[in-house]
């Protein structure tokens, strides 16, 4: 509602999951249940980032809706009016050009504004205050990552898993998963963060907030990857408390 | 926007034969008002309104079966109202001209009105829509309340149930989307105390 977004940021959120993402898959327990929806959960939360940053100016669609629909109708009349149609039939041809650019455009703006998104965010560089975090690959800074698209749904996704097969740094001696949950509610901070700061502090009590969730285009994409956030965490959670308790650590 | 919800206390209520359609975007409305309610720490609760949200994929998962595309959200009301509105439009100015020549330059016009009359209800829509969001007042979190969670799950069981039965292979794949959701509903109320 409010100015551009803050590309910087979401690099950084997009860095963060990704590291974790990462890390997730490098663990190499992508068998289990409750990691393998995690990085479902994540790989879709990208393309929902992606998705944020691209998106058009109200004026800009308006333009294009308007020149679009003025080219094609009038390509598909003049080519009617060659072939000889009747004052009906023209009239007809107008209508079905007009239908079927309206069934078309949701898939083509889906995809207009994923491909500006990245082209947006591959721009803008990394904030200042994030550094490559804990994999020691120069994979990642490069903010142009992408996880192949169809992991959206988990239904259509046949549980492939984002592209984060990159070289990776092995042995690394990290904390495990455990840690991974607080990277992950970093990583929310920020988006939260991100989105408030798009909806204004006019909007920050919770019925405005809520109606910004829902008209606002942007902060509608970033509430719903906040959402993909949240429930990776909790899949995330939901792993670490199935997995049996080890002897000697952090017992009382 | 404000939304009535359809679920009212009574766990009874509801309609004779619910529509996953219906069910996922009162699910939605509950959901983003906790989601709003956590982003400004009214009631900071980042589990539950996960845990619904997963309740409303697994619905809408559900609800796409018999479709070829994911569904998309789109705002029926809106898309009625709008096609409608330039439909209208396009039709009387074309009615309007009459008798003047149809070629392709004017029907090209003729659609390009058309279609801004049909954004301009849209935008009318959305204006009279967030004036009466303006009206909403606070209250109680809808996501606190049992008997809400008791009706949903009535009615995802009932469209369950309905799927089961059913002759083709793709409804009854519905029914496992549906149970699902269902663990998840259970899952985000047994969060409920945790608050």
């Amino acid at each position: 509602m409010s100015g551009r977004v803050p590309y910087a940021e979401l690099n950084a959120v997009r860095a963060l999951v990704a590291d974790t993402l990462a890390e997730l898959t490098a663990a190499g327990d992508i068998s289990h249940l409750w990691i393998r929806a995690a990085c479902t959960r994540l790989s879709a939360l990208d393309a929902a980032l992606t998705e944020a940053a691209g998106v058009l100016a109200a004026p800009v669609q308006v333009l294009a809706a308007t020149t679009v629909t003025f080219l094609l109708v009038f390509l598909s009349t003049t080519v009617g009016s060659a072939v000889g149609l009747s004052t009906a039939g023209l009239v007809v041809t107008a209508a079905v050009t007009v239908l079927l650019t309206a069934a078309v455009t949701p898939w083509v703006s889906r995809r207009t504004a994923a491909a500006l998104g990245r082209h947006r965010l591959s721009r803008s560089p990394l904030p200042h205050g994030i550094e490559r975090p804990h994999l020691g690959t120069g994979r990642l800074a490069d903010p142009g990552l992408r996880f192949p698209s169809g992991t959206n749904d988990e239904a259509h996704g046949k549980g492939r898993i984002g592209g984060s097969r990159g070289p990776l740094t092995g042995d690394r001696a990290g904390p495990g998963p455990a840690a991974i949950p607080d990277r992950l509610l970093d990583a929310r901070v920020r988006l939260v963060s991100v989105a408030m700061r798009q909806a204004g502090p006019a909007d920050w009590s919770a019925p405005l907030l809520r109606r910004a969730i829902r008209t606002d285009p942007v902060i509608r994409r970033l509430a719903r990857a906040d959402q993909l956030l949240c429930q990776a965490v909790d899949c995330v959670e939901r792993h670490l408390d199935d997995l049996p308790a080890r002897p000697g650590e952090d017992m009382p | 926007m404000k939304r009535r919800l359809s679920v009212r206390e009574d766990p009874f209520s509801g309609e004779a034969r619910p529509r996953l359609g219906r069910i996922a975007r009162d699910l939605d409305a509950v959901v983003t008002d906790a989601q709003s309610r956590d982003w400004v720490a009214d009631r900071a609760d980042r589990l539950g309104f996960a845990r619904l949200g997963q309740v409303r994929q697994q619905v809408r998962v559900a609800a796409g079966r018999g479709r070829t595309l994911p569904g998309a959200e789109v705002d029926p009301v809106a898309v009625l109202l709008g096609g409608t509105a330039g439909v209208l439009v396009a039709g009387a100015v074309l009615w309007g001209l009459g008798g003047a020549v149809v070629g392709p330059l004017l029907l090209a016009l003729v659609s390009v009105v058309g279609l801004w009359g049909g954004l301009i209800s849209v935008v009318v829509l959305r204006r009279l829509r967030r004036r009466w969001d303006r009206v909403d007042p606070g209250g109680p979190a809808a996501i606190d309340d049992p008997y809400r969670y008791a009706a949903f799950r009535r009615r995802i069981e009932a469209c369950a149930a309905a799927a089961r039965g059913h002759r083709s292979r793709r409804r009854r794949a519905t029914a496992i989307d549906l149970e699902h959701a269902l663990d998840w509903l259970s899952a985000a109320q047994t969060e409920l105390p945790r608050r």
